[in-house]
């Protein structure tokens, strides 16, 4: 106890005799208060009394709530059960085709979540290329049960990712000893392999399920008249000018997502007390029998097929004359794509500026959160990983709310756009050096300063080379993320400051399906170039949309 | 060498995104309600003939209006360009505009502006049925259904989960339609139908010109839309046919200047070049909507307005001032 003080005394005593430690302690707290705490408070304090009244005596606001918790619950349920099958087979299994289906499962992180929206119009319409042109079905998408189906494609592979992770790290010996104690494959997977990766299961549910709840363009395409928070939220601030009841709608949706988010927090620390036994161990398991790998490969060909479509129809739809009726093949819908070029010129410029940002203070409160002791350090931490919480809507109305008036007068710039992108890929690139950082023994940066070098030097001449590649990682995270985001961008989007994204919403919104799927097309393109660039220069030293 | 270029790349990257925001010349802000392509053409031509350049984004009607309300403090935008009458009406009457009177306004009839020049219409619109012949003909034909010619047409339960319109809320045109039948019947009456209308309805989409591309493509067999939308895709080869019923309402394209916008000057010069001639006749082209002008000529396969039989006494600004207590009472029964 007195020695935890003493220690503590002495690490004050070490950040006051460093006056540049302290001014990037102030300079990294002063960001987080402004763009990410003061945005939520303006949010969470301007509905009043009388708003919640009103939000009560309106049946269609509370029916929205009761929608956005429905779907959650729903599409939290399929895509974590698809995405524990999907990593079961790919690390469990020996079954062919593996690298195959885990490219796929890699296209919903990198392209707008709405794709599959309109992937899902084109394919599963009214006039849909599968259900009508093949199977003469006449199916309507529109509503709950479309929308279910799009955000379980959208999401599971953020439950593969998580689940495929934890999976990965269970240490083959309790399995073999359950094995060699004369267990069934059935009864090791239910009494050993299941329970350890409860943990792993839950946590990726807890994900999906802050993703779902948040999700916005999806609903918008295809929830027809199953409206949910996150596009209502957006109704009354473009419909009723009604900004007070948004942010209401925005803090509804806080408080599930907050929920989540701490749940899934709670669950990943008490995880690590279970697998940190692990050393990588040379036994090797007994692979999956044929029984359960086969109808594990057709379920995951299953999926990837249906994926694939999706991808497949964007293009040929970018391709075709007119869709439905004139299957031709033309140029005609990227005409418009470069008729428009600057938007997509906007999104890149805006991404790649909250790229270089993010992963700058990623790596900068990673170091001095991880490294550092001082006052509030856990306060410090929250707030870093908070925008992982806050719904995208919320962010977007809170940027409007906290940045349209002196001192910080944003609205209408290019620089609040970018601001925004970046604090909200912050988490991950935050918990991308953290995780680094905890591999690296705090013996080097100690020998450094004991040597004479100050924190600076440390950082510079230490740190930074042993992050180079999470730093890397995170650059093109937040680029790819930031190209496809659009529930906080469409409220901050202005002349001359407008992204792709919002422009494919509104092309598809009006029916201009060839043109919007052109434009996605771009996108897409865009986000595989930049992975496959990051393989190639960083190869498997560093990891990329393991969240 | 690495950390080098690290810090190179971060600083090309700050100065260009900085750059340009700075070394801006004057340039006219558009809020546009009209399609895209359409106020991208409009401006580029303006550019043109005035030399001034100009920005823009395109939204919704209702969400421009959103969006200069929520600026008030600081306006973003010089003009609103497009959308109807009423949402620019809506804006006076909160005190957003600044009335104008351009030189062209001469000729413009005094039916088609606000009486105080707060804003001047450059086209008309007026709502139609947009039908997707292919489906009609396969699906409801042989059930002895008949297109229909009348809003009473479109509540035969046959239509039933195959009209879409747009939400009231959020799109001018969905506005429109309902504040028709609330003109056109009273408030009880015009309540009723859309009731009736709303068994009907497949679900309610946000843009106003949405109906138009779904029936086109034959998603649904029946959108509601303003005329021009519907020829739109028709044009480009869709199998979509448009019938105007007789009573139907109709909007005037507007066309604003806002209230201590950046460039004042800027925004005078264009609501001008908007009610010129020559504008008229490149935005009656690529729209296919109707000119407020005479000496504009109608473009092929557009229905002059003289043959279509319009709501007499459509009140604009009766539809602005009850816009809340309308879209509440929607909303109550339809959400």
């Amino acid at each position: 106890m007195l020695d935890q003080v003493r220690l503590q005394a002495k690490e004050f005593r070490r950040i006051a005799a460093d006056p540049l430690l302290l001014t990037l302690l102030v300079i990294v707290a002063g960001l987080l208060v402004v763009f990410i705490l003061f945005p939520v408070v303006r949010v969470l304090t301007l509905p009043r009394l009388e708003h919640w009244h009103e939000f009560l005596g309106r049946p269609a606001l509370l029916r929205a709530a009761i929608h956005s918790l429905v779907m959650m619950i729903l599409s939290t349920t399929t895509a974590t059960l698809v995405g524990l099958l999907f990593a079961y087979a790919l690390v469990r299994t020996q079954m062919p085709m593996k690298a195959f289906f885990r490219t796929l499962t890699l296209l919903p992180l990198i392209s707008p979540p709405f794709v599959t929206g309109l992937a899902f119009i084109l394919l599963f319409g009214r006039r849909g290329l599968f259900t009508y042109s093949v199977l003469g079905l006449d199916l309507n998408p529109y509503g709950w049960h479309g929308l279910w189906m799009a955000q379980t494609l959208a999401f599971f592979p953020v439950a593969y990712l998580t689940i495929a992770g934890v999976l990965r790290s269970i240490d083959p010996a309790l399995e073999l000893a359950a094995q060699d104690l004369g267990a069934s494959g059935f009864q090791i997977f239910r009494t050993v392999t299941l329970p350890l990766l409860t943990p792993g299961i839950a946590s990726a549910a807890l994900l999906v399920g802050i993703f779902v709840l948040a999700d916005f363009g999806n609903p918008m395409l295809i929830g027809g008249n199953y409206s949910v928070l996150a596009t209502e939220a957006y109704m009354q601030v473009i419909g009723r000018y009604n900004t007070e009841m948004a942010a209401l709608l925005a803090s509804v949706l806080l408080l599930p997502s907050l929920a989540l988010f701490l749940a899934q927090r709670y669950v990943m620390e008490k995880r690590s007390f279970v697998t940190v036994t692990g050393r990588p161990s040379a036994l090797g398991r007994k692979p999956a029998p044929w029984y359960v790998t086969w109808p594990l490969f057709g379920f995951c060909l299953a999926v990837s097929l249906v994926i694939l479509a999706i991808y497949l129809v964007i293009v040929l739809g970018a391709f075709s004359k007119v869709w439905g009726v004139d299957w031709s093949l033309s140029l005609r819908n990227f005409q418009y794509t470069i008729f428009r070029q600057r938007d997509l010129y906007n999104s890149v410029r805006f991404a790649l500026s909250a790229a270089v940002l993010t992963a700058a203070l990623a790596t900068l409160s990673a170091y001095l959160i991880e490294r550092k002791s001082f006052l509030g350090r856990e306060v410090l931490d929250f707030f870093t990983v908070l925008p992982a919480a806050v719904p995208g809507t919320l962010i977007g109305i809170g940027y409007v709310l906290a940045f349209n008036q002196p001192p910080l007068e944003l609205t209408g710039t290019a620089a609040i756009i970018v601001l925004c992108m970046a604090f909200r890929t912050l988490p991950v690139g935050y918990r991308n050096a953290v995780s680094v950082l905890h591999q690296i023994d705090v013996a080097i940066e100690r020998a450094s300063e004991d040597l004479g070098a100050d924190s600076l030097r440390t950082f510079v001449h230490i740190v930074l080379p042993l992050l180079k590649y999470a730093f890397f990682a995170t650059l093109v995270y937040t680029f790819v993320k930031s190209i496809n985001t659009l529930s906080a961008v469409i409220f901050l989007i202005s002349p001359g400051n407008v992204v792709a994204s919002a422009s494919i919403l509104g092309l598809a919104e009006h029916g201009y399906w060839g043109q919007a799927a052109a434009l996605a097309t771009a996108l897409i393109t865009l986000g595989l170039l930049s992975v496959v660039v990051f393989r190639l220069i960083a190869g498997r030293r560093a990891q990329l949309f393991e969240l | 060498m690495w950390r080098l270029g690290v810090v190179c790349i971060v600083l090309l990257l700050i100065a260009g995104m900085l750059l340009p925001a700075q070394g801006q010349p004057q340039r006219l802000m558009v809020y546009g309600a009209i399609h895209e392509t359409e106020i991208a053409k409009m401006l580029e031509a303006f550019t043109k003939a005035t030399g001034i350049p100009a920005e823009f984004i395109r939204g919704s009607s209702g969400e421009l209006v959103a969006r200069i309300k929520a600026e008030r403090a600081s306006p973003k935008a010089d003009v609103k360009l497009g959308g109807p009458a009423d949402s620019h009406e809506a804006l006076a009457l909160e005190g957003l505009l600044m009335p104008y009177i351009p030189p062209e306004a001469k000729n413009i009839d005094r039916r088609f502006r606000s009486p105080l020049h707060y804003w001047h219409g450059f086209y008309i619109g007026a709502l139609g049925i947009a039908i997707n012949k292919p489906r009609f003909d396969k699906e409801l034909r042989p059930k002895g259904v008949d297109y229909p010619k009348t809003w009473e047409d479109l509540l035969n339960p046959a239509f039933k989960g195959e009209i879409v319109v747009a939400n009231p809320a959020t799109s001018g045109t969905a506005f429109t339609f309902v504040a028709t039948h609330l003109q056109r019947l009273g408030w009880e009456k015009g309540w009723e139908y859309l009731t009736a209308f709303h068994k009907n309805v497949n679900h309610y989409t946000r843009s106003g010109a949405a109906p138009a591309n779904m029936a086109a493509t034959g998603e649904f067999i029946i959108g509601i839309a303003f005329g021009h939308d519907i020829l739109k895709p028709a044009k480009q080869g869709y199998p979509v046919m448009l019938v105007y019923p007789p009573d139907t309402g109709w909007e005037i394209g507007a066309v604003s200047i806002i209230k201590r916008g950046p460039n004042p000057e800027a925004a005078k010069k264009f609501v001008n070049w908007v009610l010129t001639r020559e504008a008229g006749k490149l935005h009656t082209e690529i729209s296919l909507r109707i000119s407020v002008r005479p000496d504009v000529p109608v473009p092929e396969g557009v229905i002059p307005i003289s043959q279509i039989k319009l709501l007499k006494n459509y009140d604009l600004s009766w539809a602005a001032r009850e816009r809340n207590r309308i879209l509440a009472e929607w909303e109550r029964r339809f959400k």
